[in-house]
């Protein structure tokens, strides 16, 4: 029997996983999910209500072009949640037909695209990129799945939060807040991620003031932050315009949502992943480092912050819907902060900064 | 040996977390509110939700084809109307308006008292025998509805039933 030495399938490894061979298995990992979507169609999770509320209106604003669906026995319009799906979704049927799978493709897509997207942001989180494809695994899972197959906004929005990362770990802390803030035009499932994210850019920005911006990137910030703006503040003035109906749809929401007992809520694995979680922040926050591992913290600091919101969000809204956040994205997201919480020395890859003089 | 182990440690460790998560999550995860991944009878539930479409769409076509304009309603539980209207550029079909009802949208008693209402009821995963007995059906619209049509799968997991006002031929 031939036996290759050691040293010889090491190097065959490294060739391998080398940075090219990554995105290759990044790409892989995104087909994997959207082939498993593909497969359980319609069965995971079956055709339910949900689909109706967020495709319908949708539908009758690519056939209509209005947003009061009547439809949806809602002629003067519907308002328990923010019209970005709707409108992202007709500008889809506009190209591709008015059609149930239309959407769910584009929904499939969407998060097939976020886990490619995570996956070279976990590379670029750890440095490793062994650690980064071990923890891409965690996207591999029947939440992400689901996701993929619900037509609903959980899909878009996993796939802004991994742009929103990306543009972090780039430099570019505009450019991510402003995709959170973005991402309430379609759900307000990172209201407290934004917040979260914005406190720890203020807190940590000495040590980051350090690193290196290229102008393009500004602009690409500048106008990611101007469509939010246009988009939130069109939406709010729609809002407001419609303020009885919307306040009693929101309420609507907030009882249904009130209705779930706290401690039930923390009782499931996904409190004991929000303990941990909080844990590692903390830990994160709290070490004493100095040069380029104090600007790796204060990069990983609003990370945590912003996947901590998430989860929180996650947790309290108690949806099933939900699980894609609180059982796959924020635990993948921690395993990459623990990692690098644990190097002693190292640096991030992308991220440049400028060393004391 | 020990200094190389020593700087992988968190390599093995963080790497080992991950891989373990990924099977607790296949194992745990695999069912999710009644919904199963990679299920025995997803064909056979894929092809049975077709057939509720299909038949669904032929009764309320038959339903609608005299002259005599009707509202077709379906409550907020209900899942067949996308696919009713996928591909379609209209909630017209037939003489009849199809309207569905959200949670923050319900029909009115104005609207429900009309003779010209065909109610439909669904029947479908995750929990089918919540249909059976129509005592939740019978809750919200009253006890002045008969059955004018209806099918069920094989399975018995996929069905509808149509209503209208009793007293109104």
């Amino acid at each position: 029997m031939n036996i290759r030495p050691a040293s010889q399938i090491s190097s065959m490894g490294k060739r391998l996983f080398s940075r090219s061979g990554y995105v290759a298995f990044a790409i892989a990992a995104a087909c994997c999910v959207f082939l498993l979507a593909r497969a359980n169609a319609l069965t995971f999770p079956y055709p339910w209500n949900d689909e109706a509320r967020f495709f319908l209106p949708a539908w009758w604003l690519s056939v209509h072009g209005s947003l009061s669906p009547a439809v949806l026995n809602a002629p003067q319009g519907i308002f328990w949640v923010p019209d970005g799906f709707y409108i992202w979704l007709a500008v889809l049927f506009s190209i591709f037909g008015r059609t149930v799978e239309v959407a769910r493709v584009a929904c499939e897509i969407a998060v097939a695209l976020g886990v490619a997207l995570f996956a070279i942001a976990f590379r670029r989180m750890t440095g490793s990129l062994w650690i980064a494809a071990a923890v891409t695994t965690v996207l591999l899972t029947p939440p992400t799945i689901f996701a993929a197959n619900m037509i609903r906004m959980e899909a878009p929005l996993f796939l802004i939060f991994a742009i929103a990362i990306l543009f972090h770990i780039a430099g570019s802390e505009l450019a991510c807040a402003s995709l959170l803030l973005l991402s309430l035009f379609f759900h307000p499932a990172f209201i407290i991620a934004l917040i979260f994210y914005l406190l720890a850019v203020w807190v940590t920005r000495d040590a980051r003031a350090q690193r290196v911006r290229g102008s393009a990137s500004r602009i690409l910030a500048w106008l990611l932050f101007a469509m939010a703006v246009i988009a939130g503040g069109l939406e709010l003035f729609r809002f407001v315009q419609h303020f009885p109906l919307v306040r009693q749809h929101i309420a609507l929401q907030a009882t249904r949502k009130a209705g779930h007992s706290t401690a039930a809520l923390l009782l499931r694995p996904q409190g004991i992943l929000l303990g941990i979680e909080f844990i590692v922040a903390i830990w994160i926050a709290a070490a004493r480092r100095s040069g380029s591992l104090r600007v790796q913290r204060a990069v990983l600091a609003p990370v945590a912050a912003a996947a901590l919101g998430v989860q929180i969000y996650a947790i309290f809204g108690g949806e099933v819907m939900y699980d894609v956040y609180s059982l796959a994205m924020t635990p993948a997201i921690f395993l990459c902060l623990a990692y690098r919480g644990l190097l002693k020395g190292g640096q991030l890859t992308s991220v440049s900064y400028k060393p004391a003089s | 040996m020990n200094a190389r182990l020593r700087q992988s440690w968190p390599a093995i460790l963080i790497a080992s977390l991950a891989i373990l998560y990924c099977g607790m999550e296949w194992a745990a995860a695999h069912s999710i509110g009644g919904n199963t991944i990679d299920s025995a009878f997803r064909f056979q539930d894929r092809a049975d939700f077709h057939q509720l479409v299909r038949n669904l769409a032929a009764a309320l076509t038959s339903e609608c084809a005299s002259a005599k304009p009707r509202l077709i309603l379906f409550d907020d539980s209900e899942v067949a109307v996308p696919y009713l209207l996928s591909g379609r550029s209209s909630n017209q079909l037939g003489s009849c308006t199809l309207i569905r009802a959200t949670r923050a949208t319900p029909f009115d008693a104005h609207t429900l008292s009309g003779c010209a209402v065909v109610l439909v009821e669904e029947i479908h995963p995750p929990r089918p025998e919540q249909y059976t007995d129509m005592s939740h059906f019978r809750e919200a619209y009253g006890a002045n509805w008969i059955v004018v049509d209806q099918w069920r799968s094989s399975r018995d997991n996929f069905g509808y039933l149509l209503f209208t006002r009793s007293g109104c031929a």
